[in-house]
């Protein structure tokens, strides 16, 4: 899911102008970071103005980058603080808006149905929001343990623990579909 | 990885999946081609200020130069040791100015307490902290993660939920009522920190907190209406058992006080700097005419 072989932009590849750099990066990105910032919030639209945020920021700092080719890290790291500055900053309802699913093929094939799937993601939502917060950044963003300790300022070994525990509760919930 | 994984793995991308085929990327162009002219048309405005001061710096040196000339010559420049109330924050401090909050102020933001951005309305101002920016570099070592997870408000609330009288809120009261308001969020899931202190903003008299703890408090801080639902004012968010620490100031500046207050992550090892920064930061406080 991480880096730019997916979406066909290395630093060599991007306009040299920064405006039309940001332009051709949130082409490329946008829709990725907002379902990504989806995964931590709890509505689209904050999840689309946290992506805006991190594209204005990049924008701001574009000069000051050491390499151009790490914008994408620096846009998902963005997007990740984003969100969890938004999640801490309102009471906001636990209630999602997002329409019905659409396709649901590729977790079918995984042997899970619509509905089991969607129940895990719910669960994940429940989870307290530290747990919430490594589990995204280890199953859907591909962080080691090391690294989510540094993108979210904590110790490895309370990663460890907030990953034990949230897996510890999401195979509980999935136990119960037997 | 596990089956167990990689069925949650596979979970998590559906649903962003889907949350991105949901979202509508010639719209988002637009807001954003919107948003980076407000950066070129600001950026613009700085560079025409920045060679103002210029002019005007050179004029003042040169000015200096021919007075001082007569005279014997000046001493060496020195440079003001740090010391323990005022260390570093003169050399680069952030400044931030209300635009549409009723009770307009600015204030001078220190170093970890930099914003990345900063909103206001009538009667709430906004500030994500950022500590270290302009620093920040795309690498994974990037060294702003104390302050990514923190921010800064300024209220004006027009109501408060008591957790004593919920699920009815109550009108905000004067600063002695809600300063004995706060004293009294007491509780095993809710700790005062330290005593309250005073200092002065501006000439006005100053209460603050510091306050956490895994209890919710929705409303404690304020609502901007005083028709809005608990879960739609300030307050400390801990829904999810997430401790956090929150500083609160309490400006007595009329009928209602206007209430500060900074919310961070207890994790964040700089959480004792940065309620000494916010401290000081409230003594820089300026009320202006509205």
């Amino acid at each position: 899911m991480r880096g730019t072989d997916d979406v066909g932009w290395s630093a060599d590849d991007l306009p040299t102008s920064p405006r039309a750099a940001v332009t051709a990066l949130f082409h490329a990105h946008y829709r990725r970071l907002v379902g990504l910032a989806g995964l931590m919030v709890d509505d689209r639209e904050t999840a689309e103005e946290v992506v805006q945020d991190a594209f204005e920021q990049l924008y701001r700092r574009w000069g000051s980058l050491r390499d151009t080719g790490a914008a994408v890290g620096y846009l998902e790291r963005s997007v990740v603080n984003g969100s969890r500055s938004r999640v801490r900053r309102l009471f906001t309802e636990r209630s999602f808006v997002y329409p019905e699913a659409g396709t649901t093929a590729s977790a079918e094939s995984a042997g899970v149905d619509s509905r089991q799937r969607d129940d895990l993601v719910a669960a994940v939502r429940e989870l307290p929001r530290r747990q919430r917060e490594v589990i995204v950044l280890r199953y859907f963003l591909d962080l080691s343990e090391d690294q989510i300790a540094q993108w979210l300022g904590v110790s490895p070994g309370s990663v460890k623990q907030h990953a034990h525990r949230a897996t510890a509760s999401l195979q509980r919930r999935m136990e119960a579909w037997a | 990885m596990t089956l167990f994984e990689s069925t949650l793995a596979t979970a998590l991308r559906d649903e962003a999946q889907e949350i991105a085929m949901s979202t509508d990327l010639n719209d988002g162009l637009d807001v954003l081609e919107d948003r980076l002219d407000d950066v070129d048309r600001s950026r613009r405005r700085g560079y025409v200020v920045g060679a103002m001061v210029a002019v005007a710096v050179a004029a003042a040196l040169v000015a200096a130069a021919v007075l001082l000339r007569p005279v014997s010559s000046p001493p060496p420049a020195t440079h003001p040791s740090p010391t323990a109330e005022g260390r570093g924050w003169s050399s680069t401090p952030s400044s931030a100015s209300t635009s549409a909050f009723r009770r307009p102020l600015s204030l001078r933001l220190p170093p970890l307490l930099t914003a990345s951005s900063f909103t206001d309305n009538e009667r709430s101002a906004y500030v994500v902290l950022a500590q270290g920016q302009g620093t920040c570099s795309a690498t994974t070592a990037d060294p702003c993660s104390n302050g990514e997870d923190a921010f800064l408000a300024i209220l004006d609330p027009k109501s408060i939920y008591d957790p004593a009288k919920a699920p009815a809120s109550s009108p905000m009261p004067g600063y002695a009522g809600y300063v004995s308001f706060i004293d009294s969020l007491r509780g095993p899931d809710w700790t005062q920190a330290n005593r309250a202190t005073t200092t002065t903003a501006d000439g006005h008299k100053v209460t603050l907190w510091t306050v956490g703890g895994d209890g919710i408090r929705n409303g404690a801080a304020g609502c901007n209406t005083d028709i809005d639902p608990i879960e739609k004012c300030w307050g400390t968010y801990d829904a999810t058992a997430q401790p956090t620490v929150s500083r609160f100031a309490v400006v007595d500046v009329g009928a209602t006080p206007v209430v500060m207050f900074m919310d961070l992550n207890a994790d964040n090892p700089s959480v004792p700097e940065m309620v000494r920064q916010f401290d000081h930061m409230i003594t820089t406080v300026r009320f202006t005419t509205p």
